[in-house]
């Protein structure tokens, strides 16, 4: 039942590798009668360097699959891969340390700590991990993100705006291999939204970042290369150079 | 609301749980402590009743005021003329007289039998209804040279009918042979003291006693106590009296009593502190989950309760915690008492009741105690929901930046301050009820502390944690942070460890003070090269026959005994000494101010210490009225005035023949010794030899080895103090648990966030204990600083008993800092394991 859409070419041409990949994952939760597939064998990749974003009716094991494929949850049956990494085979630590090295987050809500000042919690991975990032390319992504005058700021004298583009330069300044994105702009008002998107947009096309965003606003999908659209915890659809009409056609269509 | 209050309770169970426990904890000690000292007073009741068993009168000569020391009765004896004239009366079914004294058993081994209780000496009775002791084994002493001891000694010590026991006495070392074992009643043993009996001719030999110390009377059939006594009135002599056996179990009653009351407060006062301790970890846990249920609180707002009904629902809930808590802690006490009883046991001292007296009055008092201090506890938290608005209900509950409000400093200010004045009354103006204000002046004193430290709680914490942020990196810092960011409850968690740490350093500084000053005081009074005896309290009563048998040895060039007894002036009891006025001199130092130590020879004189005599405004030559239990009160002439170390050379000093005069039996209390000139310590020590052989019961000590038993003796009171403080820093502990608890449950999110982005869960562990390290030395720094301030301040109040250095065990506080981290660590344990193992995904999810 996956049918592709083709009707317009990819914006941007990803390199060729995968930067994290899906087999025949199937979450389940609870037992007996009460039992829910979250995932019912979703099989997916990730190239480098593209941003994807995942979206789909409430339900549709959108969430569990990024954090399935984000080393947070596990999986029932199949496998999850960071690069050539089989996440299943690991166990909490080499997990940890994984998220810590090769993975960024940006979460709806709750991204800070709030008793660090911005700049710690930009750094906030490398510190835990006794290391110090690259200070040009941390200089680089502050400069994008517009945040060079709000480092000493904690996260209660900043905006919202202003939270969630501390949380995505945390993300990028560990540069990580993949950076997942769980409804990054869910609470923003729109104009800070769209600005969290462009940023983010910008991370792909101008600094190589590979991005997998789960949505449910059309808008931000917008922004991504690519739309893959998931319904009772299957994949089933895909839309390259997504434009926000396109996609919520697409979405009420596969409601109706 | 009750039915929401018990709801909101089945909530929070762990914490709850340590929440009762230390109520739990409290009230079982209070409760405990009643059981115990009422079971000592039923025992002693009992035992009074087994010793005073057939006696319907006793006969003694009389005594202005009965003293409290010692193993005599320091009454003159009664005549043997008496006791026929008394066994002559026809309401008289029997009579015996009864000399009683110390008697030391030596064991097997050669060593003195001393158990922390009487040794006790008697002259076994022959009449049949006044003999108290029970044969168990043989029979009774019927020749001088036969012995009967207690069964309970002889088993313990395995001696048998037959064998030869080594006794010491007034009259020095002999053996007798043992012919016979009793007990009294049911008991093998009375409370760890070792007893033996001879015929009436040798007790009064070896006690010294001219005739008895009391006449035991029995009834004639049909004879009441009244008529008994008005017949033998009729006869008696006027210095002597008759008093029946109510009364006598009374006297004997009141003087246990105060010895069981004394114990009973001391008790008491650390079930206080424990409480004390136990009412902040309650505030503070009601606090903490009055704050995480705003928004429940809020809702109960939102669709119309009043505020009043939301206090009065968390009221409700402590009101059911405090009365199961407390139900539980009483249950406890009789554990706790129990535990006692056997540690008794353990030690010795066999009480002869065997089952705990429980009385309504334990529960009745333990019970309100309890529930008093929990609801007291409670009050503040219960204020703060009811002030919750409902529109908190709809927003998100802000949890940081608490401030410290005005309100707060002041009245933490003037508590301090109120703390303060009553113990600087206390302390140096000598108030009635003295200790009543230093105990609340230390509380009132604590609690402001505990209000206004929030102040500092933010600053310290991150000043104690910049060690951790320096060498731990990220897990330092956050914990460092995390310590600093709610200074409220951060100060109440350590608020509550501090209170023990307080207590525990005041009184380390104060026994190295004492220590210190005493040991001064030790090289100021005392030139003697050999203390014998003297570390034991009560001493042990030596024979005067040591002092000349240690000054007959060539290596000896003096030694002299220091007796000591009770008298009373202006109707104060008072410790007087009786002392050789040829030879005192050469061991203590003293200085005469007036007069001197020549005419102290002179039958009827004393010389008096230098402050005592200005305090009453005695001058050399004057008369002054002294009472002794024996004789009465007699004009004493005060022939010198010194000036000394008290605790060495006593405030009053009688010389032999004043002392012996008025005073029954002759024991001394310490004996101290010079060597000969050119004797080193060692070859004197060395020649003590035999002499340490012949009188097994006592300790012979160089200077030396004199100032070391003393500090041992005072290490092992601090150490009991200690002891009895660990259930405060255990009940402070689990406020330390709890809070962190708490505040793991609050930063779910936070600790979510930080396991997605790579830390793992050792490094929260890490975090959630160095956040616990950096609570626990807060308490720790606040409490060693309340103690230096409580020990300065006592012993420069002190300076009057001998006490004038102040002295702070630097060792002993650094082993405090260390114990509080390390029990803050232990505290930690459960809350960062909980903090660990949080899934990411709980954490990090929203609806």
């Amino acid at each position: 039942m996956t049918q592709t859409v083709h009707d317009q070419p990819s914006a941007t041409q990803p390199s060729g590798a995968i930067a994290a990949r899906a087999i025949g994952a199937v979450k389940v939760y609870g037992e007996g009668a009460a039992t829910v597939r979250a995932l019912d064998g979703v099989s997916l990749q990730f190239p480098e360097g593209e941003f994807t974003a995942i979206m789909g009716p409430s339900g549709s094991g959108k969430s569990t699959l990024l954090h399935c494929l984000a080393g947070l949850d596990e999986l029932t049956e199949g496998r999850t891969f960071i690069g050539e990494v089989d996440l299943t085979t690991l166990k909490d630590k080499e997990l940890t340390l994984l998220r810590r090295e090769k993975i960024g987050f940006i979460f709806q809500a709750f991204n800070l700590i709030p008793t660090l000042n911005a700049n710690e919690n930009i750094t906030l991975p490398q510190a835990i991990a006794g290391t110090k990032p690259d200070s040009e390319w941390y200089e680089q992504v502050i400069e994008t993100l517009g945040l060079a005058d709000r480092l000493r700021h904690r996260p209660s004298e900043l905006s919202g705006g202003q939270q969630q583009r501390v949380a995505a330069a945390r993300a990028l300044v560990a540069r990580p291999e993949i950076v997942f994105a769980d409804e990054p702009s869910g609470n923003l008002d729109s104009k800070s939204g769209s600005e969290l998107l462009g940023f983010m947009r910008m991370a792909v096309t101008d600094l190589k970042q590979t991005i997998v965003m789960v949505t449910h606003n059309p808008l931000d999908a917008a922004y991504a290369d690519r739309v893959v659209f998931l319904a009772d915890g299957r994949a089933v659809d895909e839309m390259h150079g997504p434009t926000a009409e396109r996609v919520l056609d697409h979405l009420k269509k596969m409601e109706g | 609301m009750f039915k929401a209050a018990f709801k909101g309770l089945s909530g929070h169970k762990g914490r709850l749980i340590r929440t009762a426990l230390s109520i739990v904890a409290g009230v079982a000690f209070v409760a405990g402590t009643f059981i115990l000292t009422d079971t000592l007073r039923s025992s002693f009741d009992d035992l009074f009743g087994i010793l005073n068993e057939g006696i319907d009168a006793q006969v003694r000569t009389e005594a202005p005021f009965t003293s409290e020391q010692g193993f005599t009765s320091g009454r003159d004896p009664v005549t043997a003329e008496l006791l026929a004239e008394i066994q002559a009366l026809p309401e008289v079914a029997a009579a015996e007289g009864s000399v009683y004294g110390w008697a030391v058993i030596v064991d097997k081994d050669g060593d003195a039998i001393q158990p922390q209780a009487p040794t006790l000496g008697f002259s076994y009775g022959e009449a049949e209804e006044l003999n108290i002791a029970d044969l168990r084994t043989g029979r009774a002493p019927q020749t001088l040279e036969e012995i009967t001891m207690d069964a309970g000694t002889a088993t313990d010590n395995g001696f048998v009918v037959g064998d030869l026991v080594t006794v010491i006495t007034e009259t020095g070392t002999e053996q007798f042979t043992l012919v016979g074992t009793f007990g009294f009643d049911e008991v093998d043993n009375l409370l760890g003291s070792t007893n033996v009996a001879w015929v009436t001719a040798t007790a009064q030999r070896v006690m010294k006693v001219d005739g008895f110390v009391e006449i035991n009377v029995a009834a004639a059939d049909g004879v009441d106590a009244d008529a008994l006594l008005a017949a033998i009135d009729r006869i008696l002599p006027s210095n002597v009296e008759a008093i029946g056996q109510d009364a006598l179990v009374q006297e004997q009653t009141d003087l246990t009593d105060s010895a069981i009351n004394i114990f009973n407060t001391a008790l008491l006062v650390f079930a206080a502190v424990s409480l004390f301790v136990g009412a902040f970890t309650i505030a503070n846990t009601f606090s903490i989950i009055v704050a995480q249920r705003t928004r429940e609180m809020a809702l109960y707002r939102a669709v119309g309760a009043t505020g009043g009904q939301v206090q009065r629902m968390v009221l409700m809930e402590t009101l059911i915690i405090a009365v199961i808590a407390s139900a539980i802690g009483v249950a406890a006490g009789a554990l706790v008492a129990m535990g006692l009883k056997g540690a008794f046991a353990a030690l010795g001292l066999e009480l002869p009741a065997a089952g705990l007296v429980f009385k309504p009055r334990t529960v009745i008092v333990a019970m309100t105690v309890g529930i008093v201090v929990t609801t007291l506890a409670a009050i503040s938290p219960a204020i703060t929901a009811s002030r919750v608005p409902p529109v908190a209900a709809m927003r998100d509950v802000s949890r940081d930046g608490e401030k410290v409000s005005l309100r707060r400093l002041l009245s933490g200010g003037s508590v301090v301050l109120i703390g303060l004045a009553l113990l600087i009354n206390g302390l140096y103006f000598d108030p009635p009820f003295e200790l009543a204000f230093v105990g609340a002046g230390a509380l009132a004193f604590f609690l402001g502390v505990a209000l206004l430290s929030p102040l500092i709680a933010g600053r310290m914490a991150r000043i104690i944690g910049f060690p951790a942020r320096r060498m731990f990196g990220m897990t330092g810092k956050l914990a460092r942070e995390n310590a600093g960011r709610r200074p409220v409850r951060t100060a109440a968690t350590a608020g509550a460890l501090m209170i023990g740490i307080g207590l525990v350093s005041f009184f380390m500084i104060f026994n190295e003070s004492l220590k210190v000053s005493f040991l001064g005081a030790i090289d100021n009074a005392l030139s003697a090269d050999v203390v014998v005896g003297g570390t034991t309290d009560p001493p042990v009563p030596i024979s005067p026959q040591l002092a000349v048998d240690l000054e007959s040895l060539p290596e000896v060039a003096l030694a002299t005994g220091v007796r000591g007894g009770e008298v009373r002036i202006d109707g104060t009891t008072r410790a007087v000494n009786g002392v050789d006025p040829t030879r005192i001199m050469s061991v203590t130092n003293v200085e005469f101010t007036s007069g001197g130590i020549d005419r102290l020879a002179d039958q009827g004189t004393m010389i008096v210490r230098a402050d005592r005599a200005e305090e009453k405004g005695w001058a050399v030559g004057d008369i002054v009225s002294v009472e002794f239990t024996r004789t009465g009160a007699q004009a004493i002439e005060v022939v010198g005035i010194y000036e000394g170390e008290e605790a060495f050379v006593g405030n009053y000093n009688l010389g032999y023949a004043t002392f012996d005069a008025n005073f029954t039996g002759t024991a001394d209390g310490v004996v101290f010794a010079d060597f000969a000139e050119g004797i080193t310590p060692e070859q004197g020590m060395a020649a003590l030899e035999p002499l340490v052989a012949a009188y097994p019961n006592v300790d012979f000590q160089s200077q030396a080895d004199y100032k070391v038993s003393f500090e041992e003796s005072l290490d092992q009171a601090l150490l009991f103090l200690t002891v009895m403080l660990v259930l405060a820093l255990l009940i402070a502990l689990m406020g330390i648990t709890n809070t962190l608890a708490l505040s793991v449950f609050e930063r779910t999110r936070e600790i979510g966030l930080l396991r997605a982005v790579g830390m793992t869960r050792r490094q929260i562990r890490r975090m959630i204990r160095y956040e616990a390290l950096i609570v626990a030395v807060f308490g720790a720094v606040m409490g060693v600083g309340i103690g230096l301030f409580f020990g300065f301040l006592v012993v420069q109040a002190s300076a009057g008993i001998g006490i004038d250095q102040f002295a702070v065990p630097l060792g002993q506080v650094v082993v405090v800092f260390f114990v509080a981290g390390l029990a803050g660590i232990l505290a930690a344990t459960t809350p960062a394991r909980k903090a660990a193992k949080m899934n990411v995904l709980d954490a990090i999810a929203y609806e």
